[in-house]
């Protein structure tokens, strides 16, 4: 029988999320917390998911507005079209 | 003698150059945002014709790259609105999440997370983990993924996001979860499950 103060796993990782947006209401922040303490797997998410977002932040940091990747390229037509656009315009 | 005060903003700009020197940064970046090539091309073209009409405005307080990519967040910006206000978010019921399969018939992980964490370090100055974070960021279902992106490296304040993509705070906090959910999942069995193989 499911007690009152028992969540799920799959709640709890909602809760997790909603943490780093929110402050989580009070009766929220208990039920997360007995579930962290009894369910590993749900303690090492959050660490996870709070630790992508702080690798993140830390990378718009050193280089804003840097591209995750850079090799891709404009194709020869695009390249023609834009420069074509640009003497008209 | 040429006199500083008459320098003109023709003087700080090239737009002749601009294509060679800039174009593939810019579309870079725009696929960082859009995923699809024809989409990003048509947004870095929109953005060097809207930066050729303010050409007067650059002052040159910033780089000529850095105005530029400034011109062309807008133009992506004004793309989001625009593209959700025609197809307006649709599964946030989770009829369609796929979020769903990660969780068995209790609710709980069906693959207990691996004991890693990210070591920044380490992986700020690794192309190859960026790479697969970007093939993890755009393989995510596009409002989670669009949200997240604005959210964790745009650094947009959730208000301004929900006003972008047509959605309330609460469709918000479902698609930054789902986010977070799948994308911690790829980057698990992408990345962080291969290292130690290596």
């Amino acid at each position: 029988m499911k007690s009152k103060f028992m969540i799920t796993c799959q709640e709890a990782a909602r809760l997790l999320s909603d943490d780093l947006e929110y402050s989580l209401p009070i009766s929220k922040r208990i039920y997360l917390k007995l579930h962290l303490g009894m369910c590993k797997g749900c303690k090492v998410y959050g660490e996870q998911i709070r630790a992508l977002k702080k690798l993140l932040h830390d990378r718009s940091d050193q280089c804003k507005d840097q591209p995750l990747a850079e090799d891709s390229k404009l194709s020869d037509q695009a390249i023609e079209r834009i420069k074509r656009v640009l003497d008209e315009s | 003698m040429p006199s500083s005060a008459s320098q003109s903003s023709e003087n700080l700009v090239n737009p002749s150059q601009w294509v060679d020197l800039y174009g593939n940064y810019l579309f870079n970046f725009a696929l960082g945002r859009v995923r699809n090539h024809t989409e990003a091309e048509n947004l870095v073209q929109e953005a060097f014709v809207a930066a050729l009409k303010s050409m007067e405005s650059f002052q040159g307080k910033s780089s000529e790259k850095t105005w530029l990519t400034g011109i062309l967040k807008h133009k992506i910006m004004d793309h989001y609105r625009k593209s959700y206000r025609e197809q307006p978010v649709s599964d946030l019921q989770g009829n369609v999440d796929r979020t769903n399969d990660l969780f068995d018939d209790n609710q709980k992980m069906k693959q207990q997370p691996g004991g890693w964490l990210p070591n920044p370090k380490e992986l700020l100055e690794k192309k190859e983990f960026w790479a697969v974070f970007q093939g993890c960021q755009h393989k995510l279902p596009k409002a989670a993924g669009d949200a997240f992106i604005l959210k964790e490296v745009e650094k947009l304040d959730s208000k301004v996001i929900c006003e972008t993509l047509g959605i309330t705070k609460s469709n918000y906090w479902v698609l930054m979860h789902r986010a977070r959910l799948l994308l911690r999942q790829c980057l698990e069995e992408n990345w962080f499950n291969l290292e130690n193989k290596l």
